[in-house]
């Protein structure tokens, strides 16, 4: 499990030698939230996906999806919870964001914000501003959220690994499936709506093995497969549960056999 | 002095040759915690080696007394819930309940991989032609590798390691060497579970 690059590398080497592998990788995650959603209900559940985990997980939301007639709201509720979100010590009780893995992966992901700031998002949440008085030397970032996304940006493209969200207005359910299905990656995607009808479309049209319906991390329980499509996953067989993993950790024997009546008695 | 973190082989720690060349940070306070050497070949190829003669024996081990093995390896990580937990969030920042629910997700592919039992049944058909009898087996395969990133350090190891040893395969697992020391952990508890090599 590691980057695209590296994945890829592991899955050619181990292949190529023979062996089997399962190489899980890089991810962009969209969140469509559509105008039928029940916002109140679900926002702490999307805030979960963007900045759980710090935004270092697989599965993180990373794109969210309005409309024109729920942009504003979604904006509004999205950026009062993000700015309500305690960042610090994880074995502190109240804090609900730790700070990232590295210095190096914090200045990775602070270039990401600069490179947002750089090709026209508007920033409308700066984590950069962030100080944990009690933990001056930690690598902390806080949540950050570019409103005004477009689809062509690096932001909006390429895997962050950090408590950034990119909002993108879609023009209507098509745009919507067309803007996560551009992604490179096909982790995980989620869809916000009240409609059986749009979630069914959903999951149908969205090339992404992991789907939630107004549930913003698809993580699937122990026995079913952690399902990536595209640039997520190499391999044919996925980890975790499910019936096709055992099929992974065996090989199959056939065995085909007679047996005849016995003529003399053996000694 | 920051300490080593040691590999565990072949149910007991082995001191790493070479010097820590990795820093693991506990990455809230900005501080080195522990350091983590870079195997040598030799090392690594003792680890297969090993777990190579693990293989012989424990594939031979009939399934249902490997999932009494994880069992008692469900029962151990519940136990140690916290303390696990608490090293997660040390070594990599998230908060004790996000900690906990990586924990969590690793135990329910223990419980997961206990239904090996079915899982490694057959299928057979009698008298396929006249007086032949066909049938396929499942069998082990041998040393499986993990390789695992940082940011699940007890969830993403689980993802493979219980079903690949519930179905008579060994493992050897390379934690990520940016947190490393939950996987470690856990195999100073493994060590509860008895003599049986994993």
């Amino acid at each position: 499990m590691g980057s695209t690059p590296v994945a890829k590398y592991v899955y050619n080497k181990g292949t190529s030698n023979g062996k089997r592998v399962q190489a899980g990788a890089s991810a962009k995650n969209f969140i469509v939230v559509m105008p039928d959603a029940d916002l109140d209900g679900s926002i702490k559940n999307i805030i979960g996906s963007f900045f759980g985990n710090a935004g270092e997980r697989c599965l993180a939301g990373s794109v969210l999806v309005t409309f024109e007639e729920n942009h504003d709201e979604v904006v509004d509720k999205f950026l009062k919870e993000a700015r309500g979100l305690k960042v610090g010590y994880g074995m502190e009780k109240d804090v609900d964001m730790g700070p990232l893995i590295r210095k190096e992966h914090l200045m990775r992901v602070i270039s990401y914000i600069e490179s947002g700031e750089s090709e026209g998002a508007r920033l409308l949440l700066d984590g950069r501003k962030i100080k944990v008085e009690k933990y001056p030397n930690g690598f902390f970032l806080g949540p950050t959220i570019f409103d005004d996304v477009s689809i062509d940006m690096k932001i909006a493209k390429e895997e962050i690994f950090g408590p950034v969200a990119s909002i993108i207005k879609a023009e209507n359910f098509e745009h919507a499936i067309e803007l996560v299905n551009s992604s490179q990656y096909g982790n995980a995607s989620s869809i916000y709506t009240r409609s059986g009808y749009y979630a069914r479309e959903y999951v149908k049209r969205v090339n992404a093995g992991n789907i939630g319906i107004n549930i913003g991390v698809a993580a699937p329980i122990a026995f079913y497969p952690f399902a990536g499509m595209k640039n997520s996953f190499f391999g044919e067989i996925h980890p975790q549960g499910g019936f096709e993993h055992v099929d992974f950790f065996t090989d199959r024997k056939v065995v085909i056999g007679k047996w005849y009546l016995l003529t003399y008695s053996p000694r | 002095m920051v300490r080593k973190i040691r590999n565990f082989i072949g149910n007991e720690y082995v001191e790493p040759r070479n010097e820590g060349k990795y820093e693991v940070f506990n990455p809230a306070f900005g501080e080195v915690i522990a350091k983590v050497s870079e195997s040598t070949k030799e090392e690594v190829d003792n680890a297969i080696d090993l777990a190579q003669e693990a293989f012989f024996k424990w594939s031979e081990t009939p399934v249902p007394d490997r999932i009494k093995l994880l069992f008692k390896l469900q029962k151990l990580l519940h136990d140690h819930m916290d303390e696990i937990a608490e090293i997660t969030t040390n070594e990599h920042g998230k908060t004790f309940e996000e900690s906990k629910g990586d924990l969590i997700r690793a135990i329910q592919n223990v419980e997961s991989a206990s239904a090996a039992t079915y899982h490694s049944m057959g299928v057979s058909n009698k008298n396929i032609a006249n007086g032949i009898d066909e049938e396929l087996i499942k069998v082990p395969l041998g040393v499986f590798a993990i390789i695992s990133p940082f940011n699940f350090p007890s969830m993403i190891p689980f993802w493979f390691m219980p079903y690949a040893i519930a179905l008579g395969n060994t493992v050897i697992i390379k934690p990520s060497e940016r947190t490393p020391m939950t996987m470690e952990y856990i195999m100073v508890l493994s060590v509860k579970l008895g003599s049986q090599r994993m």
